[in-house]
């Protein structure tokens, strides 16, 4: 997304936009509040364009990344949580990839998702909750009435278990 | 805490680290130790691309229709980004970070700042871990600025060592122009820090602080139109 390109601007916000609004709505919500949510991990990528590095990973994870935070600034404000955990886990890992996806991605995406299908259901659900909701473990902890140490171990074992499944690409 | 942790105390917190649920005061401790620690940080990085890769899973949902214009139009509205020679940019915010920490721990005085127009947390993370290392530091502390209603408006970092700093970043001011910055104490008394410019809503800069990390409640930014604040626990 080069500045001072309108064309390659365009064609970038075409390219990813179906992916920026599908993660603002599955964590927002609201539609308008997702739409709002989308520009702006727009404009946030295109204000950091200078930071993305090539050999860190692929464009997508990036902007999925920007969009996550766009989203969670906007949920924190209306201290609201639009789906309840274990729902959030079945949409995640009911969803197909987009065809439109480059391969690679299509190809993390799969096993990403079949490894997290394969978590015990209370881990998939922490590490839900501090992925896309931003919550800490302190807040998941008391949200969900456990103690602190039960939702770190969760957090912990849930996301070191994908981690080996995911297999993750070496520097 | 006056001593760093070692990588059996954080190998646990790294998932946290990873996810975003980690809370400052683990956060902080954790990343001061990930500065100097090659496998740890090989291993955060691992599961911070598991982390990533899970957003992957969210569907695909077409925008409206009007949504690439509405991009494009923001896009349009909003200030130049800053030109695209990130590795240039970055190893001079990464200098200049240097460059502060010795004249600090040389006893230069006086309120040293340095700004970096781009302001990414964890771009920040990192700068500031590196300059841990070159200052060997005793331990770190974050919070998150906040603006008056509640809105993330950037970060805190406090340096505890010989002299001890702060590092403010602004990603979200809500509005431009000159912050006068306050460290307030325990018992509430306020002690300026120095002034910083923000434009186009952000701003990083580092100061001394002639007080010690712990005694320092709440880190306070205040302009003629906006006050940020960022509270800290012992």
């Amino acid at each position: 997304m080069a500045a001072g390109d309108p064309q390659s601007t365009a064609s970038f916000v075409r390219r990813f936009q179906a992916r920026v609004y599908g993660l603002a709505v599955s964590i927002v919500g609201v539609t308008a509040t997702a739409e709002d949510v989308a520009q702006e991990a727009f404009v946030r990528a295109w204000r950091y364009a200078g930071g993305y590095d090539p050999r860190r990973g692929a464009v997508l994870p990036w902007l999925l990344s920007i969009t996550r935070n766009a989203a969670i600034d906007a949920i924190r404000l209306r201290r609201d949580r639009p789906y309840e955990p274990e729902v959030m886990v079945a949409l995640l890992t009911a969803a197909e990839t987009a065809t439109t996806a480059p391969t690679d991605e299509v190809a993390d995406a799969d096993r990403i998702r079949v490894a997290l299908l394969e978590l015990p259901p209370e881990q998939a659900t922490a590490v839900v909750l501090a992925i896309f909701h931003g919550l800490t473990a302190k807040e998941i902890a008391g949200r969900q009435g456990l103690p602190l140490g039960t939702v770190k171990t969760r957090i912990r074992l849930g996301l070191s278990r994908l981690r080996d499944h995911f297999e993750v690409r070496d520097e | 805490m006056s001593e760093l942790p070692q990588c059996p105390d954080v190998r646990g917190v790294l998932p946290e680290l990873a996810t975003g649920a980690a809370a400052g005061d683990d956060r902080a401790w954790a990343l001061a130790h990930v500065a100097r620690c090659q496998d740890c940080r090989r291993e955060l990085h691992h599961l911070t691309t598991t982390a990533d890769a899970v957003l992957l899973l969210a569907p695909s949902v077409d925008p409206p229709p009007q949504f690439e214009s509405s991009v494009l139009a923001r896009l349009d509205a909003a200030p130049a980004p800053p030109p695209r020679r990130r590795f240039v940019a970055r190893r001079r915010v990464v200098a200049a970070l240097a460059i502060a920490v010795s004249l600090l721990v040389g006893g230069g005085g006086g309120a040293l700042f340095v700004q970096s127009r781009t302001a990414e947390d964890r771009r920040l993370a990192g700068q500031y871990r590196q300059t841990l290392a070159v200052a060997n530091g005793r331990y770190l502390k974050a919070t998150t600025l906040t603006t008056a209603d509640a809105r993330p408006a950037g970060t805190v970092f406090l340096y505890q060592g010989n002299p001890s700093w702060v590092l403010v970043t602004i990603t979200a001011a809500p509005a431009d122009g000159p912050y006068a910055a306050f460290a307030v104490n325990r018992a509430g008394a306020m002690h300026p820090i120095g002034t910083c410019q923000v434009t186009n809503r952000t701003g990083t800069y580092g100061y001394q602080l002639r007080l010690a990390v712990a005694e320092v409640s709440q880190i306070r930014l205040q302009s003629a139109d906006a006050v940020l604040t960022g509270a800290l626990s012992r």
